[in-house]
């Protein structure tokens, strides 16, 4: 997982519970580097389960919350890393760009990075379907964010998200 | 703040920070890299750009001596075309020379005409433009005529020329014969050119039912084919060496007119070549069997006329009796040849002929001068001149002497068709 996701959730924990939850967390915990991530490294996935494990075990807040608060705020901040990514203001084309140009392009200038698969089922003016398809099985980390996509362009939203089944995750956005 | 908690975040920022360099310090490892294989890439690909060059340079080359060559090829014969044609013009010949000249504009011009004709069947192939046309024929009747035309070569140049048919060799086969003939006697004429003295050519024709194909080899004891030209010999453009174009001639174009034509038609050229030893050239190709079909035999209209009795030509030009008798032939009249105007009137003396042909301008004796002579003791006898050139004051003068009708020449079958019927 790019060391990217592991430094913005360093400074949102930072930022919502402070610094010393954020160092009672790490001291828990057996990490890569004592934890000491940097933005352009890559580091294993299963450091970050650890690590909202721990935050749950802290927090009492569901690891389904933190992950949709996290995507909220990590949105913007991987918009801000390359906003020449962003070709569109209309968020439901922007959704639709994340499977057909963004990833792709993510991929290109990392190639170790670990990718989601959308599965478009419809789209229309007012709304887009499509199934989450990841073994990292992130879909509350993808609700975060197309939550923190929408709030960004104040464009709203709802979103609908499925149980997980055979395929993937369903989603169905919708304008508001 | 705990001391101890400030330690650790200050350490985990430095650890943190010196990761980053590290990481920085690796991605300057690795584009350095990606530089080094840029740099190895673009001198690979100037090298292989550089050979690209050379060899389309070379393929240019290889063009430019070819239209060199062939216009050394072309410039010969017509050169010699030109030359004798002025030299008959200009000065006195004589009479056995004139033939000989005849002989070699003759041959000339057939070099030329096959040049001409390689140069337009290798630029049709290569555009596209080339039709084969299959139709019910016996193939072995058409190679049997390719053998019999290439026997003289051979018998002069002492080399022993043989055809064999496989025993079931079937009668009719849907095949472009044209196409067939052409590529068969490429390979012959070179086997034969390539072969010396005491050698051996021969062509092994085979039909294969249960592939329904066909194999012809050309097989010869030549002088073959170095190993280093093997692999281009069917190229265009290309002969052995420049040494092999001095010594043989020829544009270099048969043998790939033969391999595209053997293609165009499904097949695959046969070659093997040992040097010193012999080569093979030939071909396999799908065929199918055709049907006979019985069919009645049409009673062609022959261009058979009523004439009856022999003809007397008088003319000296060799061409021109070749023509002559070609059409006499083909329209199954008899005659006789003579060369001058005395042997003319001596002809006519002794024999009851039932027309004259006769040529004007002959050595000893003219045309009209004979004709004078024979009206001096016959004038019933038909006599038509040959005339080269048809201008109305000589055909007046042609009558004056005693001469009936004028032809003029080259003979034209149905104008000489008019003039039998006339006199018949
Ligand atoms: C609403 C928009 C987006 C959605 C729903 C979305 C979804 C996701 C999800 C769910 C993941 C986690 C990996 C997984 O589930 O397999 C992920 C990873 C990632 N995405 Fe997106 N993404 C969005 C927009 C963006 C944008 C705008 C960028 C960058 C310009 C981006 C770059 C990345 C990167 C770098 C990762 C990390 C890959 C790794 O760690 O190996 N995404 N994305």
């Amino acid at each position: 997982m790019r060391g990217i996701i592991f430094t913005e959730l360093y400074e949102l924990v930072e930022e919502k519970f402070g610094y010393e939850l954020l160092d009672d967390v790490l001291l828990d915990l057996e990490l890569t580097n004592d934890g000491a991530y940097t933005a352009t490294g890559n580091y294993p996935f299963s450091e970050l389960l650890d690590i909202l494990i721990k935050l749950h075990e802290h927090t009492k807040i569901p690891i389904e919350d933190l992950l949709e608060v996290f995507g909220e705020y990590l949105f913007t901040r991987l918009l801000n890393m390359h906003p020449e990514l962003a070709k569109t203001e209309n968020v439901l084309e922007f959704l639709e760009q994340v499977e057909t140009y963004i990833h792709i392009e993510v991929k290109k200038l990392y190639p170790d990075a670990e990718l989601p698969k959308f599965n478009i089922v419809s789209k229309d003016e007012k709304s887009f379907k499509f199934y989450y398809i990841s073994s990292k099985k992130l879909h509350h980390l993808a609700k975060g964010l197309i939550q923190g996509l929408s709030n960004h362009y104040k464009q709203p939203l709802e979103i609908k998200m499925g149980l997980e089944d055979k395929i993937g995750v369903f989603f169905e956005v919708t304008r508001i | 703040m705990d001391e101890e908690r400030v330690k650790r975040m200050v350490n985990r920022e430095r650890n943190a920070r010196k990761e980053s360099e590290r990481l920085l310090e690796q991605k300057s490892s690795e584009l350095y890299e990606i530089n080094q294989n840029l740099e190895q890439l673009v001198t690979e690909r100037t090298e292989k750009l550089t050979t690209a060059l050379n060899n389309a340079n070379i393929a240019m080359k290889t063009k430019d001596d070819f239209v060199s060559n062939m216009s050394h090829e072309i410039r010969t014969p017509l050169n010699a075309i030109m030359g004798f044609v002025e030299v008959m013009q200009s000065s006195e010949y004589e009479e056995e020379a004139f033939s000989n000249y005849l002989n070699i504009i003759n041959d000339s011009s057939e070099t030329l005409l096959k040049i001409i004709n390689d140069i337009l069947d290798f630029s049709k192939l290569q555009s596209g433009q080339f039709k084969i046309s299959p139709i019910d024929v016996n193939l072995r009747d058409k190679l049997q005529h390719v053998y019999s035309l290439f026997s003289k070569i051979a018998t002069e140049k002492e080399v022993s020329f043989l055809i064999n048919f496989s025993n079931d060799f079937p009668k009719l086969l849907v095949v472009d014969d044209i196409r067939i003939t052409q590529i068969v006697s490429n390979f012959v004429s070179n086997a034969l050119k390539f072969t010396p003295k005491n050698g051996t050519v021969s062509i092994q024709v085979l039909y294969e039912h249960e592939r329904s194909t066909l194999i012809l080899k050309v097989i010869d004891t030549g002088i073959g084919i170095k190993k280093e030209a093997q692999a281009t010999i069917f190229n265009s453009f290309e002969q052995e060496d420049r040494t092999v174009t001095r010594e043989y001639g020829g544009t270099g174009l048969g043998l790939a007119i033969a391999k595209q034509l053997v293609e165009l038609m499904s097949g695959e050229v046969i070659f093997k070549s040992i040097p010193q030893k012999g080569s093979v050239f030939g071909f396999e190709m799908p065929l199918t069997v055709a049907i006979e079909k019985k069919q009645l035999k049409s009673n062609k209209k022959r261009n058979l006329v009523s004439f009856t009795g022999t003809i007397l030509v008088a003319e000296d030009n060799e061409v021109n009796i070749l023509l002559i008798s070609i059409v006499l032939e083909q329209l199954f009249v008899s005659f006789e040849v003579v060369e001058n105007g005395l042997l003319a009137i001596s002809a006519v003396k002794n024999n009851n002929y039932a027309l004259v042909l006769m040529d004007n301008q002959m050595p000893k004796m003219s045309g009209k001068d004979a004709t004078l002579e024979i009206r001096k003791f016959n004038k019933k006898i038909p006599i038509v001149a040959l005339s080269a050139n048809a201008l109305k004051t000589e055909k007046e003068e042609f009558l004056e002497v005693g001469m009936n009708d004028v032809l003029s020449k080259p003979i034209n079958k149905t104008e000489l068709l008019e003039i039998l019927e006339k006199y018949k």
